[in-house]
């Protein structure tokens, strides 16, 4: 090992001291980069260096749909929409024992596929589900574990700003890597319902199924609801749309030949009006239509959309992300939400958190380079591939070390700084798999390990904000419920670093 | 912005105030006009997709735009979250300290690291600029190549704000260190 390869881990042992200190994260990293380099590769050469790497992810091409997708969440949530899908799942489930459980995770699940931060999911669904769910006398450690981890869906189910992020630094395509956390992501959320529903199972006195009276007040509480036209059409045009298109799909497997219409690149047929008419009309009589037509219809024909056209490779994330967060604010203005005010709290607060994430991507691309340049990297590398152990072991064991990592640290340190440096012992692993579903695999297993890190107690911050809105319940409570449900995340971890399967079959069904 | 003015608390000499006042109040301003950056992120490829699928006649203008929207919205809004207090951090031990040793750790990793890479940050990126400026640079990334300078001057821009606001938060950390009392609240914002 030479001078430079020693300097560069002294780089590395400083930068994880100073920023266990607490100063934030990407100006030490600048810093570090910028000294350690200079000593080490020349000023002159450091300070290129760094210009470029700056430049290099101002001009990125994937980068854009991250403010974008922050965006779009937070203007799904001015509309109103998850209250609106809260809502409406409580009444349809009314009659199931633990059914507040499912409703929060539900709503969580798929609230955040059209979100593609943690963010506010956990404060909102804190301020909405749990007075209900302390109301009904459910239990508080399964409520608020419940709570807390519905919201950390938002991270790993896409529009994940994590996997966009992602992407770039294992070099895979991003629409493939949203596809392939679809099996993770669904996996865990059945995991939770299941726990939830087989406590209160066994257990009725955690979940007790909602009374007659309480869902007449809710089934009055809807109904009664005055709605303004443009809602209702919206809603209806929404379902009718996805009708159309599941029908369509389901007629062109059959081979039915029929008149096509291209709506842009998608060849549409006439035919299938008769059946998608057919299927949404039992609708128009039944109680539940409200329900599904104002509450559930709008926001998944916006995530069918935006997601639908990344993951079939018809746009690409960025063009998805504008039309995702135009279509939100047209959520916003239809359910007459839209103000100047709700649109500027929006942006700044997007402003903000982008500027968080990708600044640090700025800091960590220098840090990296110059980390590389330094050769340090390749040190660690072969010292990684020298362990005598199998390459399935070699990947637990990095899995290992960022399930760890993840207490103290936040998944865009991670992502940016500790993952470019196990990437090259990533890429040799021989595990029976071509390299890209092996990277898509890996990348998924590592979105979940992040994933996790939002539930562990020292710094989960998810914590907090259930705590602040939800003062029943003691911080202590909170850490307990949140302890249960890593469990699941830990079993789920497990399962899915044993099947590979469970993450690749949506990509491969796309290729 | 968040000043909190509790009458109990002891509050540093009104020049000193006023300085911090001035400078966050500058950065809120200027950050009002970096936001609107988000409109034409969002429009360009709206507009390109409705131009491509529906017209059959993609934009040439999409891809530039949205480089420069989103490099202005991400590199200029960094100055605002340093406000905010937003850019991430480790909780782990940094929860625990007093206010009094928060004050302390960053009026130091302010002055010895912050200020200083800014300045180097400024220094590199401002000869870019004016080079690009001087060659009248235009992008290459499409048929419509628009002059490019505006967005090499983000980078020296970003720097000289993050750099004024640098000396508004060390002024804060100091009140702080001295007497263990933070003059603002940040709160912390989750990804």
């Amino acid at each position: 090992m030479g001078v430079n390869e020693a300097l560069g881990f002294f780089m590395l042992l400083s930068m994880i001291g100073v920023i266990f200190i607490g100063f934030p994260i990407s100006f030490t990293l600048l810093f570090l980069a910028l000294v350690f380099g200079g000593v080490g590769l020349g000023w002159e050469q450091t300070f290129n260096l760094a210009y470029v790497q700056i430049w290099g992810t101002m001009k990125d091409e994937i980068f854009p749909a991250v403010p974008l997708f922050i965006f779009m969440g937070f203007m799904t949530e001015q509309a109103g929409l998850m209250e609106r899908l809260f809502g409406a799942l409580r009444s349809l489930l009314a009659g199931v024992r633990g059914s507040l459980y499912m409703a929060v995770i539900l709503t969580a699940t798929i609230f955040a596929m059209a979100t593609g931060i943690v963010g506010a999911a956990v404060t909102v669904l804190g301020i909405m589900a749990a007075p209900m769910m302390l109301k009904a006398g459910y239990d508080a450690r399964l409520s608020a574990g419940a709570i807390a981890a519905g919201g950390t869906l938002g991270i790993l189910v896409p529009p994940s700003i994590m996997l966009v992020v992602m992407g770039p630094v294992m070099g895979v395509p991003v629409n493939l890597l949203y596809s392939a956390s679809f099996g993770p992501g669904f996996l865990l959320a059945s995991c939770y319902i299941g726990y939830t529903l087989l406590r209160s199972f066994i257990d009725p006195k955690l979940g007790p199924a909602m009374t007659m009276e309480e869902r007449k007040t809710a089934y009055d509480q809807m109904t009664t609801e005055r709605v303004r036209v443009p809602v209702v059409v919206l809603g209806l045009v929404c379902m009718l749309a996805m009708a159309y298109l599941v029908a369509d799909a389901a007629l062109s497997r059959l081979g039915v030949p029929s008149l096509t219409v291209a709506v842009g690149p998608l060849a549409v047929s006439s035919s299938a009006l008769v059946p998608a008419a057919a299927t949404t009309y039992p609708f128009f009589r039944s109680s539940y239509f409200r329900a599904i037509v104002l509450g559930i219809a709008p926001l998944s024909a916006l995530i069918a959309f935006t997601l639908g056209t990344i993951i079939g490779g018809l746009a690409t994330p960025t063009e998805a992300a504008s039309c995702g967060a135009f279509g939100a604010t047209l959520l916003a203005l239809v359910y007459g939400r839209l103000s100047f005010k709700a649109v500027l709290n929006a942006s700044m607060g997007t402003m903000v958190t982008v500027a968080m994430v990708l600044f640090l991507a700025v800091a960590s691309t220098v840090f990296g380079s110059v980390f590389t340049k330094l050769g340090s990297a390749n040190v660690i590398t072969e010292t990684l591939l020298a362990i005598p152990v199998g390459d399935w072991w070699k990947l637990a064991l990095i899995m290992a070390i960022f399930f760890i990592l993840g207490w103290p640290f936040e998944w865009p340190v991670i992502i940016l700084v500790f993952l470019p440096i196990v990437m090259p012992v990533i890429e040799k692993l021989q595990l029976g798999l071509n390299r890209m579903d092996l990277l898509l695999w890996v990348g998924t297993v590592i979105a979940v390990n992040m994933q996790t890190a939002y539930l562990s107690p020292p710094v989960a911050m998810s914590a907090y904000y259930l705590r602040n809105v939800v003062p029943q319940w003691s911080l202590g409570t909170i850490y307990k419920g949140m302890a249960d449900y890593m469990v699941i995340q830990v079993f789920v971890l497990i399962i899915l670093l044993l099947f590979p399967m469970i993450a690749l079959w949506l990509p491969q069904v796309i290729r | 912005m968040a000043t909190d003015t509790r009458a109990r608390k002891r509050m540093p000499p009104r020049g000193y105030l006023a300085v911090i006042r001035t400078i966050d109040k500058f950065t809120v301003v200027t950050s009002y006009a970096f936001v609107i950056a988000i409109v034409p992120l969002v429009f360009a490829n709206v507009v390109e997709v409705f131009a491509r699928y529906v017209l059959r006649a993609p934009t040439v203008w999409a891809l530039d735009v949205t480089t420069m929207s989103y490099a202005t919205l991400f590199m200029l809004g960094a100055t605002l979250a340093l406000l905010k207090g937003a850019h991430v951090r480790t909780d782990m031990l940094w929860e625990r300290f007093s206010d009094r040793k928060k004050g302390m750790i960053d009026s130091l990793a302010l002055l010895l690291f912050f200020l200083p890479t800014m300045v180097v940050l400024f220094v590199i990126s401002w000869d870019d600029f004016l080079y690009s400026i001087s060659i009248d640079e235009r992008s290459s990334s499409g048929a419509w190549t628009p002059i490019l300078w505006p967005l090499r001057g983000v980078i020296p821009l970003t720097a000289f704000m993050l750099f004024l606001q640098g000396i508004s938060e060390l002024m804060k950390s100091l009140w702080a260190w001295r007497t263990g009392e933070f003059l603002t609240v940040h709160e912390k914002i989750e990804v």
